[in-house]
């Protein structure tokens, strides 16, 4: 039984990872396990798990703003001149505070990784989606790299990316971190493999 | 005859390579080394040329595992540690024995 689940969950991930759509229970689990194991998961992670509907973040904050307002014209229904006004005063302080919410630099991130997370459960082109590897990035380390290390280096590289940079950093910055490795990887090989190689010819300890 | 040194980054290599023993392939050799020197991150590159080095002087030797899904069907290195390396390990800490021996008391340690 642990063997069919272990095997459906590398299907899922095989998938995930590719950009198909995956199955939403899996996704749902997944990404519990992914806020269980990292505590710097983007914020919002639990505002998607948390979300049945199939709408966004700010549609849900401006449905609530309307039900408000609807609230207000009932109340407004037979009201005093001097209720009216401090109705007005209400209703334009709470638009303010709408406002800064959708402003606020935290909200939009939260509204960004959300939306980037229901980006990747609804499936995405491999090119789009936050979680795969940099394509040019693997592709130029083809060309860089000695042939012994072709085979394991970008796997391994790809491995770290995905299991601790993007989760610490983000669909964002990852790449860039992606590419800072790609670029600090590839002199370094070669110039220490040459070196050694010359020293051990002119017969220098190595 | 060519004789053989290890740098620092070499020596920690080698004995994250000792440390991990099966398990020793790239990526958790890389944050073994990163975890225990610290100062900053080592790359892949840096890692991976100690590992070439190592094995060009025989003190390790590699062999490809299975490939599985996880990594795009590629398959992983994993290192050991080969009788020569362990004699250049045990050189190493010697050396490093002899050369804080015999300080005064009170001396940093």
């Amino acid at each position: 039984m642990k063997k069919r689940d272990n095997r459906f969950d590398a299907e899922q991930m095989d998938l995930f990872r590719q950009g198909k759509p995956v199955d939403n229970d899996w996704f749902q689990d997944w990404l519990k396990r992914q806020v269980g194991e990292n505590p710097d998961m983007p914020a919002g992670t639990e505002v998607l798990l948390s979300l049945d509907s199939g709408d966004s973040p700010e549609a849900e904050l401006n449905e609530q703003f309307d039900l408000y307002v609807q609230g207000l014209q009932r109340r407004a229904k037979g009201a005093t001149e001097e209720a009216l006004e401090s109705m007005t005063e209400e209703l334009i302080a709470a638009e303010a505070q709408l406002r800064n919410t959708l402003n606020d630099a935290n909200v939009r991130n939260r509204l960004r990784a959300v939306r980037s997370l229901k980006r990747w459960r609804n499936g995405m082109r491999p090119s789009e989606s936050a979680c795969a590897v940099p394509r040019w990035g693997e592709f130029a380390l083809l060309f860089v790299l000695p042939k012994k290390a072709r085979e394991t280096l970008p796997a391994d590289l790809a491995q770290e990316f995905r299991e601790v940079i993007l989760p610490k950093m983000g669909p964002r910055l990852a790449p860039i971190w992606y590419w800072v490795q790609v670029a600090r990887t590839a002199p370094w090989m070669w110039f220490t493999i040459g070196y050694t190689l010359l020293r051990a010819k002119i017969g220098l300890p190595i | 005859m060519v004789r053989y040194g290890m740098g620092r980054l070499e020596e920690a290599v080698l004995l994250a390579v000792v440390r991990l023993g099966a398990k020793g392939y790239g990526v958790t050799i890389r944050r073994d080394v990163n975890e225990r020197l610290g100062g900053g991150e080592r790359s892949f590159g840096a890692i991976y040329s100690s590992l070439e080095r190592l094995e060009a002087k025989g003190f390790i030797s590699s062999k490809l595992g299975k490939p599985t899904p996880e990594r795009g069907g590629k398959p992983k290195r994993f290192y050991k540690i080969e009788a020569p390396g362990v004699r250049a390990l045990a050189d190493a800490h010697t050396g490093v024995v002899n050369v804080w021996a015999g300080l005064p008391a009170g001396a940093p340690a």
